[in-house]
């Protein structure tokens, strides 16, 4: 009896010393490769709103200065002004902290870099898709659509509330974090 | 290395493989990073609908707007379960916690989902018996009576009881249909 529990204990052992560093380092490329997916599709985001901003100026011109749609417009192009800041700022931050993942001293500390890339990232691509709908809104002005106006200005409304939860809990995220490594 | 010492290294090991495979239980940071995600999917959605206004397309509004209200309702469902997540390990209760992380996931599986428009479609009869449930102030008629089948009871002989007065109150009634039932509905027909 107990002969076959040192054996089962020995195999059990080696199970465990030999598969816990493999599902690490598998968890560790996972998440390395997710990152990579979000950081990507980020960039792209950012491209696009880089390009909208530009064809927003166009559409800027096009409008006259006594619209009555004036003071929509100031504050799209301000919501459009704070979120091409806090895209640019996080895509930063999301290849700052990828960067790190690889020299981490474990896997842990891997992952946590991963997920505060992802996170970041993610708020990158919010910032950079309400710059799109601001602009949207412009040219919607700009081109008489106002059929399309309120949809709009509705659905942008929603997206900034919903892009202020992606920072709270990026930044919720960043806390937990360093609370986990400051004990 | 004696007997005991391999019994050793076997629980180590048994720890090690199990922790492998389950890193610890409900994970407040992995949940938040799941809510930033669930925000994220849901900006994109919104942004889908504006993409869809400025074609003018009106099938493609319907559709874009019925896939942001799929990607809300899961954000909604992610934070209420987050919210039960972080009360659940402030009460130590571990199943809850991890049943409630469960759910973090499955709100954003839900939200992914919605955004590729892959929407669970509610059966009409479903959706009637929704509108029909009396919620204590819902979208129902404040004066509806209450349904005991619906009440919780603390014991089932109690619910027993209380689901049998109420029926001999509904046969009794007005609006009853039982013999002893004063009222118009379902009687048999008198001879004049």
């Amino acid at each position: 009896m107990s002969r076959h529990s040192f054996i089962a204990g020995l195999i059990v052992a080696l199970l465990g010393i030999g598969v816990a560093p493999n599902v690490a380092k598998a968890q560790q490329e996972n998440s390395s490769s997710e990152v990579q997916v979000a950081i990507s599709a980020a960039e792209k985001a950012v491209q696009k709103a880089r390009a909208d901003i530009e064809k927003g100026k166009e559409m800027l011109a096009l409008i006259p200065e006594d619209s009555p749609l004036m003071p929509d417009i100031a504050e799209m192009v301000e919501a459009a002004a704070e979120n091409w800041k806090v895209a640019v700022d996080s895509l930063k931050g999301a290849k700052e902290s990828a960067g790190k993942i690889e020299s981490a001293g474990n896997p842990s500390l891997a992952g946590d870099y991963a997920l505060l890339a992802k996170v970041n990232a993610g708020v990158a691509l919010s910032g950079a898709k309400i710059v799109g709908m601001a602009v949207a809104y412009v040219e919607a002005v700009a081109t008489n659509k106002t059929e399309s106006l309120d949809i709009i200005r509705t659905a942008l409304r929603d997206a900034v509330a919903a892009s202020s939860q992606v920072q709270f809990n990026y930044d919720r995220v960043k806390k937990l974090i360093t609370e986990k490594y400051s004990k | 290395m004696n007997g005991n010492s391999i019994l050793k290294a076997g629980v180590l090991g048994m720890a090690s493989l199990l922790f492998a495979v389950h890193a610890s239980g409900a994970d407040k940071i992995a949940a938040s990073a799941i809510l930033a995600e669930l925000s994220t999917i849901s900006v994109e959605a919104q942004a889908n609908v504006v993409d869809a206004a400025a074609t003018g397309n009106l099938e493609a509004m319907a559709e874009a707007n019925r896939r942001a209200d799929a990607v809300d309702a899961a954000v909604a469902a992610g934070q209420a379960a987050s919210t039960a997540m972080d009360r659940a390990i402030e009460a130590n209760d571990q199943d809850a916690a991890d049943a409630a992380e469960d759910g973090v996931k499955d709100a954003l599986q839900m939200a992914k989902d919605g955004l590729n428009g892959i929407v669970p479609k509610v059966s009409a009869t479903k959706a009637w018996k929704a509108s029909k449930k009396n919620t204590g102030g819902g979208p129902a008629d404040p004066y509806d009576a209450p349904n005991m089948y619906d009440i919780p009871s603390k014991t089932k002989v109690q619910q027993g009881v209380a689901q049998k007065s109420w029926g001999t109150l509904w046969s009794s009634g007005a609006i009853g249909s039982g013999l002893e039932s004063g009222g118009f509905a379902d009687r048999e027909a008198t001879p004049e």
